[in-house]
């Protein structure tokens, strides 16, 4: 359980803002304020709503910080805010009809032979952000924000077991709406496609 | 019987923390193989797909814009215990006998009602009977009778309470009433 236990700096910065320093508090938005905007990003998939989602986040975590008793991390309660926000959100902006089902459609083939690092990136990313909600949950937080599986299923509420399962349909339906992408960003010729999707 | 490895152990086979067991499954099972490596090769696209970095001076504008927020956001602090919210009831209470209600407003419709939060759980005025004691409370007239030991001026007290904590006074004010209390 030690490692869930606040870092020295997380506690003090908490205890203050739980005794009404309010200042205490930019402590905290200063170490996490990276890792909660990109999480938020790869929810929305876009600047301007992921730094709303990251302001509102940190709001809702200084609200309730009198009840966090640092029974896990503080990274993780907070994480654990950041994707409620970003759930909220989703679901006063998007319809299910929008996500990728878990048997995913193939992208499509590609017209150029070679995808840049960026528009690679924006392609993942969407497929990313099309995935249901709790395997997309399970891919940002395990592999963007490199949390264990055992800290995955603390905030999604959920069983190691089951995260992993989440994980490897992610993964799986994400390999699927890339079809025709290698991982470098080249098109994968006809029968090199094929091999991939044996 | 040749069954399939589950999902959650292919994960394992693709973080490479699967047992011997496992690994002999893969090496001898055409479909079990075909779907790590599917797994694997995502992992590369997930590896390429990074988030735009936002300008360095991003993050101080940031910092700026939770703490302004946090100035209009109602202050954190640690739960207050009911023994807390019932005395406040108690000052409350105490404030409506010592100033008698003639000094005050009683009726919920013969003052605006006193500004709620808009996160207060408290129901509408027309249909919360402790209203009126909250009306009192916020009163310039009993501030002399509030406890110093809690709050130094009620009515900032009762504003600056968090959803919980207005949950309890507002049971508190209730259970008074239901005791027998009258205004």
């Amino acid at each position: 359980m030690s490692r869930f236990r606040p870092r020295e700096e997380d506690r003090l910065a908490i205890e203050a803002c739980q005794r009404g320093e309010r200042e205490a508090f930019d402590v905290l938005v200063e170490r996490y304020q990276r890792d909660v905007y990109r999480l938020c990003y790869r929810y929305v998939n876009n600047h301007h709503d992921a730094s709303d989602l990251t302001q509102d986040s940190f709001l809702k975590a200084y609200r309730a910080i009198g009840r966090f008793r640092g029974d896990s991390a503080f990274s993780t309660w907070l994480y654990r805010i950041a994707v409620n926000t970003c759930l909220n959100f989703r679901a006063s902006r998007h319809r299910p009809s929008e996500e990728l089902k878990d048997d995913v459609v193939d992208a499509g083939p590609r017209v150029d032979d070679r995808i840049e690092d960026d528009e690679l990136s924006q392609q993942v990313r969407e497929a990313v952000s099309r995935l249901p909600e709790k395997q997309r949950a399970t891919l940002i937080l395990k592999i963007y924000n490199d949390l264990t599986h055992e800290e995955v299923a603390a905030i999604l509420g959920s069983t190691v077991g089951t995260v992993k399962a989440n994980l490897f349909h992610a993964l799986g339906n994400l390999r699927k709406a890339m079809a025709g992408t290698a991982p470098g960003g080249r098109r994968l010729a006809p029968d090199a496609k094929k091999t991939g999707e044996s | 019987m040749w069954t399939h490895l589950s999902d959650d152990v292919l994960m394992d086979m693709v973080e490479g923390v699967a047992g011997d067991k496992a690994e002999r499954h893969v090496a001898a099972c055409a479909s079990c193989r075909a779907r790590v490596e599917e797994a694997r090769t995502a992992l590369g696209f997930v590896a390429a797909a990074t988030v735009p970095e936002p300008i360095p001076s991003y993050w101080d504008v940031m910092r700026r814009r939770v703490a302004q927020s946090l100035v209009e956001a109602p202050a954190a602090r640690s739960r207050r215990p009911l023994w807390a919210a019932a005395a406040v009831a108690g000052a409350a209470l105490f404030a409506v006998v010592v100033t008698g209600p003639g000094k005050a407003p009683v009726s919920p419709r013969a003052t605006p009602a006193a500004s709620l939060p808009p996160w207060s759980p408290l129901p509408p005025n027309d249909e919360d009977p402790a209203l009126p004691i909250l009306e009192l409370v916020v009163a310039p007239t009993v501030a002399a009778a509030t406890p110093a030991a809690f709050c130094s001026d009620v009515s900032e007290c009762v504003v600056g309470l968090s959803d919980e904590e207005s949950g309890e006074l507002a049971d508190a004010l209730r259970a008074q009433l239901a005791a027998g209390r009258t205004l």
